[in-house]
């Protein structure tokens, strides 16, 4: 396969709550320190939005803020999107089931709405006023390297950049019995199919592979966000944090791997 | 860039109408709708109609499969064992080889039933009994039909679930595209499956956009969606022959509203002028466009709005939601698959439950049934989050 540009990314979880802090404590200069601080209002919505909005959206919305900050209006405006959720949003599917489990049968009609998939992707195109083309993948706990598959082919077939969106959040007892999402954790990458374009890395090699336990790839953070599958991501990002050269395998379906390989 | 046609090699579908194409074209020429009076004995009584799969309780997922049973992998089995798919999913096996036949289905809710079943259960509990629900991640998660469908048909190739509300099943066609052209497959099954399920009946009743009664697209009186269940499988291939070929895919977002189309469809007009550019077609050459047409007030009048702009007011246009329900995550499968077959028999599906068009709608709609000479043909699928996917078919020439 091709190679594709790395050409920035953004991120939002506890202690990482933006790329610029996110990649000192990727590159070992500052420690780890978890914070709550990185839950903050997303930029761009309007005000009915911006109170209605749920939780993987707004840390979506972060996120790709953080990716694109240093991208013209213009550019994101024609970019398409690509969000990916293992598990979806555990505060509004939980509120969902208790009021279901009610006689009546009643939803609130805004955690309805919420509750839809790509939520993040609808928030996102009205904080950016992008009528670019955006979809929504999952493939549960390797969702985060289908999402970069779908990355890739967009990227290749547009011959130009193309955004990147992962996040999952923590679930409520007792659905989280399930072996959902327990941290919350957002990240954004913007790939880029020009030719010639490598700054500040490359991802090559975007092979399938079947399992080889001696090649997997840990973080040193992975344990500080649990059981959140977007946090697969991290190895990735430290890599491209460093600068360095990687190869990196990302967890997909049935025992199998996607095989990326940085080089700066 | 233009795009290459893509032919669609085998197909089948399962909604209300019936089990496999011929059933279903069958109901469409026939001309009577297939909706019910809610019957849902795992709810309380709502008044509205839905489109229900007959006896899907009584299908039964062979033990064997060792898969996880819910309503959702029930409807997918089914559908599955129609039409000979699944020995034309085997030829594509022994042509490509397993991993390199991608798999992309479309859902909205996957097998959520069975964790608001077990909710609902847990919540009225008594203290004795369990303290957590019955849950079942294999069952829950997104992606949880995916899985069952892939390992079913003997898959192992690149697989997603595709979850962008009511446009889930025609975007899957969009990433199964990208993913032949990028070489990551060398040819792809597509698809979309969404059984009935609480969250849905009940989110579209509070949000006022379910109708009391059969929902009647287009009508001066319509009043909202009908719920409907459905599956639905293509099986596309570029080194092999079929008679329809999808042209291309439009996508856009309307960058306007959580659960409101724009208002003059501006999202909807840019996903169907995309397939038209992608595919190199003129609005002329387009004899067919198979509506959204939900039948909620403000979709049909947006969409409307839409395909004006695009087409004037003499392309044939119809919605076939009035037979099989609004099917959510698997009406973009749904309608490509009628969309095909139209094309494939050179005749239009009508518009049932459509007495009186709405004055202020201007599109051509085409209420009863009819034969007509055409090459090409759009699929219109459009969702929350203002998620819009226009998919062209044509003759394969």
């Amino acid at each position: 396969m091709r190679s594709i540009g790395a050409r920035s990314i953004g991120i939002c979880a506890s202690g990482l709550p933006d790329w610029s802090r996110a990649s000192r404590v990727l590159t070992d200069v500052d420690a780890f320190q978890p914070d709550s601080s990185f839950y903050r209002a997303a930029s761009g919505l309007p005000l009915t939005e911006s109170r209605r909005i749920n939780e993987t959206s707004r840390l979506a919305c972060l996120a790709a803020h953080d990716a694109l900050v240093s991208l013209p209006e213009s550019a994101i405006a024609t970019m398409p999107a690509i969000f990916t959720s293992s598990d979806g949003d555990g505060a509004v599917l939980s509120q969902m089931l208790r009021s279901l489990a009610q006689r009546d049968v009643s939803v609130s009609p805004t955690a309805f709405h919420n509750s839809v998939y790509n939520a993040p992707a609808g928030y996102y195109s009205i904080a950016t006023r992008s009528t670019a083309p955006s979809t929504t993948v999952c493939a549960d706990e390797s969702s985060f390297a289908a999402a970069m598959l779908e990355g890739y082919a967009q990227a290749r077939l547009t011959a130009g950049p193309v955004l990147v969106v992962a996040v999952d959040v923590p679930f409520p007892e007792p659905i989280q019995a399930l072996g959902l999402s327990d941290a919350a954790f957002a990240c954004a990458i913007v790939l880029d199919g020009a030719s010639g374009d490598t700054k500040p890395a490359c991802i090559a090699r975007w092979a399938i592979v079947d399992c080889n336990a001696s090649m997997r790839s840990t973080d040193p953070l992975s344990k500080a966000f649990g059981n959140n599958a977007a946090a697969a991501a991290l190895p990735l990002l430290r890599a491209l944090a460093r600068g360095e050269p990687a190869c990196i395998s990302l967890p997909y379906l049935d025992s199998t791997w996607l095989e990326l390989e940085v080089i700066p | 860039m233009k795009s290459r046609p893509l032919p669609v090699v085998a197909a089948t579908l399962t909604n209300a109408c019936g089990t496999g194409s011929d059933a279903v074209r069958m109901s469409l020429q026939e001309g009577y709708t297939a909706l019910r009076p809610f019957d849902l004995e795992w709810s309380s009584p709502m008044s509205t109609w839905i489109g229900r799969v007959p006896d899907l309780e009584s299908v039964r997922i062979p033990t064997g499969l060792a898969a996880p049973d819910s309503r959702n992998n029930r409807l997918a089995y089914l559908c599955l064992d129609q039409d000979d798919f699944r020995k034309d999913v085997s030829s594509a096996v022994a042509r490509h080889g397993s991993d390199r036949i991608g798999l992309f289905i479309g859902t909205t809710t996957s097998g959520i039933l069975d964790t608001e079943l077990a909710y609902r259960a847990w919540v009225g509990r008594t203290p004795t009994t369990s303290s957590r629900p019955a849950l079942q991640r294999d069952v829950h998660n997104m992606h949880a039909t995916t899985s069952f469908v892939r390992r079913h048909l003997g898959l192992r190739g690149p697989a997603q679930t595709v979850s962008t509300a009511c446009s889930s099943s025609a975007k899957v066609f969009a990433s199964a595209w990208r993913f032949i052209q990028a070489g990551l497959c060398d040819a792809a099954v597509v698809g979309g499956v969404d059984s009935l399920a609480l969250s849905t009946l009940a989110g579209f009743r509070a949000l006022n956009l379910v109708s009391s009664g059969p929902c009647r697209p287009f009508d001066l009186l319509r009043d909202g969606i009908s719920i409907g269940e459905a599956a639905g499988f293509a099986l596309l291939d570029p080194g092999a022959d079929g008679p329809i070929s999808l042209l291309s895919c439009g996508e856009s977002s309307d960058a306007w509203h959580m659960s409101s189309p724009h208002p003059q469809g501006a999202g909807a007009v840019l996903a169907m002028r995309m397939a038209l550019t992608a595919a190199g077609l003129g609005p002329s050459e387009v004899g067919y466009v198979n509506l959204h047409g939900t039948a909620s007030r403000a979709n049909d009048l947006a969409e409307d709005r839409a395909i004006t702009t695009v087409f004037g007011t003499k392309t044939p246009v119809s919605s076939t939601k009035g037979f099989t329900g609004h099917t959510l995550g698997a009406a973009g499968i749904t309608e490509a698959i009628i969309t095909s077959m139209s094309l494939a028999c050179q005749w239009i599906p009508g518009t049932v439950n459509c007495d009186a068009v709405d004055p202020e709608l201007g599109a051509a709609l085409v209420r009863k049934a009819r034969s007509q000479t055409f090459t090409a043909a759009m699929s219109n699928s459009f969702g929350f989050g203002g998620t819009n996917c226009s998919l062209l078919f044509g003759l394969t020439r």
